[in-house]
C-alpha cells in the first residue's frame, strides 16, 4: 500500500480530533461568557449541568445567569430558568458543531498532504530492486579483477589458452592485432575503475533509499503521535471536568525518551556507515529494513505538537513538525551527497557529488582503448 | 590436435563464441544499470528534485557508456576476427579443408544487440 493511503486516514482522523478540541474550546467560551456576564439586579448565577457533545463529550456543572426568585417578575416571566439553562445548552451544542465542522470541512488535510509531498510521494520500494542490481554489478566487476577472469596479455600465465593460440597461430594474411591484445589486457584495469564507481553508486543509492524509507516511516509515526496527542488532549478535557486536575496547558508528557520521530535519523554518519561501498562489494545489502538500526540517541528532535493541547496549537505544531521533517529529509540527502564515505575500499575520500563530477571528467581516461584490425 | 586445428579453432572460437559471450555478459550488466538507475532517479526526483538524483544519473550513465563501449569492441572484434579467418580460408587450402568440416562457423558471428541507454 502506498504511504499516502496509510497516511491520509490518520490525517483525516487528526483533523476530526482537532475539530473536537475546537468544539470544546468554543463550548467553553459560551460557559465562560455566562460566568463573566455582568449581573443586573434580581439576576444571579445558577448552577446548571451541561453536556459538551462529541465522541469525547462530557457532562459538566457550570453557572449560568438566571432570574433570582426575589426578582419582581420571577413568577410572571415567559422564560423559566430551566429554559435559560436549555438555551445555554443549545448554544453549546451549536457552537461545538460549528467549530468542529469548520475543521473537518476545511482543506487542512490537503495542506498536510501538500507540505509532506516530498516525503510520501517517492516510492523507496520501487528503488530497492535497482539498489540490489547495482550491488550485483559491483560484485560482478569485482570478479573481473580476479586472475580467473583471464584479462591478460597473450603469454601471461593467467591468459586464456585461445588467446595464446590466437597470437601463436595468427593467420599470415593479416597483421598481428596488437591493439586487440592491449584492449583485452586492459579490461580488468578498466573494470577496477568502474568497480569504484559502481560501489559508490550502489552504496549511495542504498543510503538514499534507506533515508527516504526512514522518513516515510517517521512521517507515519509522527502523524500517529500527533493524533494520539489530540486524543489525549480530549481525554484531559474529560478528566479535567471530573475535577481531577488542572487545565491541560501542554507539557503533557516527557518526550525525552522519544527517539524515533523526526530527529531519530542520523543525517550523515549513520546512514553512510551502514551502507559503505565496502559493504556493497562484500555482499548484498538490505535497504528497507526500517529505522531502528541507526538511530542516534542525541539527535532527537522533540515534536512541537507533543507540547500542544489546544486545537490551534496542535494544528500549528503539527504543521511545523511536518515542515521540519520535510526540510530534514533534504538535509539528510544533502549529507549523503556531500559527506565522504570514510571507506578504505575505494579511492574516493570525497563527497558523492564531487566524485560524480570526477567520474564524468575522466570519461576519456576511463574509455577502453580502440581496437584496429 | 593439429596445428591448423589449433589455429582455426582459436580465431573462429574467439569470433563466434568467446567474444559474443563476453559482449552478452557486459550487455546484460549495462542493461542492468539502465533498469536500476531509471527508477532510482525518478523516485529521488519526487523527493523535491534533490540534486543527488543528478549525481546518481551521471555516474550510472558514465558506467553504462563505458560498458557499452566494451560491448561494441567485443562485437566489432568478433566480426573482424571472423572476416580475417574467412579471408584466410579463401587463400589457404588447409584452412579451407578445415572450414569444410566446421560449417558451424559459416556466416557472421551471432553478436548481441547493444544495451539500452538509460533515460535520466
Amino acid at each position: 500500500m502506498a504511504l499516502i493511503d496509510q497516511l491520509e486516514p490518520v490525517f483525516t482522523e487528526l483533523v476530526d480530533l482537532i475539530g473536537q478540541l475546537a468544539g470544546n474550546e468554543a463550548a467553553w467560551s459560551v460557559l465562560d461568557g455566562e460566568e463573566t456576564r455582568p449581573l443586573q439586579d434580581g439576576w444571579y448565577r445558577e448552577s446548571g449541568y451541561f453536556t459538551v457533545p462529541g465522541p469525547y463529550g462530557f457532562d459538566t456543572p457550570a453557572l449560568y445567569v438566571g432570574m433570582h426568585p426575589s426578582h419582581p417578575d420571577f413568577f410572571d416571566a415567559e422564560v423559566t430558568n430551566a429554559q435559560r439553562e436549555q438555551i445555554v445548552q443549545d448554544a453549546i451544542t451549536q457552537v461545538w458543531n460549528e467549530a468542529h465542522d469548520s475543521w473537518t470541512n476545511s482543506a487542512v488535510v490537503t495542506v498536510y498532504r501538500s507540505v509532506t509531498r516530498n516525503i510520501w510521494e517517492p516510492d523507496p520500494a520501487r528503488m530497492s530492486p535497482g539498489v540490489a542490481e547495482l550491488g550485483d554489478l559491483t560484485r560482478w566487476l569485482s570478479d573481473q579483477l580476479k586472475p580467473s577472469a583471464g584479462w591478460a596479455a597473450p603469454g601471461d600465465p593467467i591468459a586464456p589458452a585461445w588467446l595464446n593460440d590466437l597470437q601463436h597461430h595468427w593467420p599470415a594474411t593479416s597483421a598481428s592485432p596488437q591493439s586487440f591484445y592491449a584492449f583485452w589486457n586492459d579490461v580488468n584495469d578498466k573494470c577496477s575503475l568502474y568497480l569504484h564507481a559502481a560501489a559508490r553508486l550502489a552504496s549511495t543509492s542504498a543510503q538514499v533509499t534507506a533515508t527516504m524509507s526512514d522518513f516515510q516511516t517517521n512521517l507515519l509515526e509522527a502523524t500517529e503521535r500527533a493524533r494520539d496527542q489530540a486524543k489525549e488532549a480530549l481525554q484531559q478535557w474529560q478528566a479535567w471536568k471530573d475535577d481531577s486536575g488542572a487545565w491541560p496547558t501542554g507539557e503533557l508528557e516527557d518526550n525525552s525518551t522519544e527517539k524515533v520521530i523526526l530527529g531519530g535519523i542520523s543525517y550523515a554518519t549513520g546512514v553512510i556507515s551502514l551502507y559503505p561501498p565496502a559493504a556493497v562489494i562484500a555482499g548484498p545489502i538490505s535497504v528497507l529494513t526500517g529505522t531502528a538500526t541507526y538511530l542516534v540517541d542525541d539527535k532527537s528532535v522533540v515534536m512541537e505538537v507533543l507540547q500542544a493541547a489546544t486545537a490551534s496549537e496542535i494544528h500549528n505544531g503539527f504543521l511545523n513538525d511536518l515542515k521540519e521533517m520535510e526540510s530534514n529529509q533534504t538535509k539528510a540527502l544533502d549529507a549523503v551527497r556531500t559527506e565522504p564515505p570514510h571507506d578504505d575500499s575505494t579511492t574516493a575520500s570525497q563527497g558523492f557529488s564531487s566524485y560524480a563530477a570526477d567520474v564524468t571528467a575522466n570519461h576519456q581516461d576511463w574509455t577502453p582503448p580502440d581496437v584496429v584490425f | 590436435m593439429s596445428v591448423i586445428d589449433i589455429k582455426m579453432s582459436a580465431i573462429y572460437g574467439a569470433a563466434h563464441d568467446v567474444l559474443p559471450t563476453q559482449a552478452a555478459d557486459f550487455k546484460a550488466k549495462a542493461d542492468g544499470i539502465t533498469g536500476a538507475i531509471e527508477p532510482i532517479v525518478a523516485e529521488v526526483s519526487l523527493a523535491g528534485n534533490h540534486p543527488i538524483a543528478g549525481d546518481l544519473a551521471d555516474i550510472g550513465t558514465e558506467l553504462f557508456l563505458h560498458l557499452r563501449e566494451l560491448v561494441r569492441t567485443f562485437n566489432d572484434s568478433a566480426v573482424a576476427l571472423d572476416r580475417i579467418a574467412d579471408d584466410f580460408v579463401n587463400v589457404d587450402d588447409e584452412a579451407a579443408a578445415w572450414f569444410a568440416q566446421h560449417q558451424n562457423y559459416l556466416g557472421d558471428p551471432d553478436t548481441p544487440a547493444e544495451p539500452t541507454a538509460p533515460v535520466v
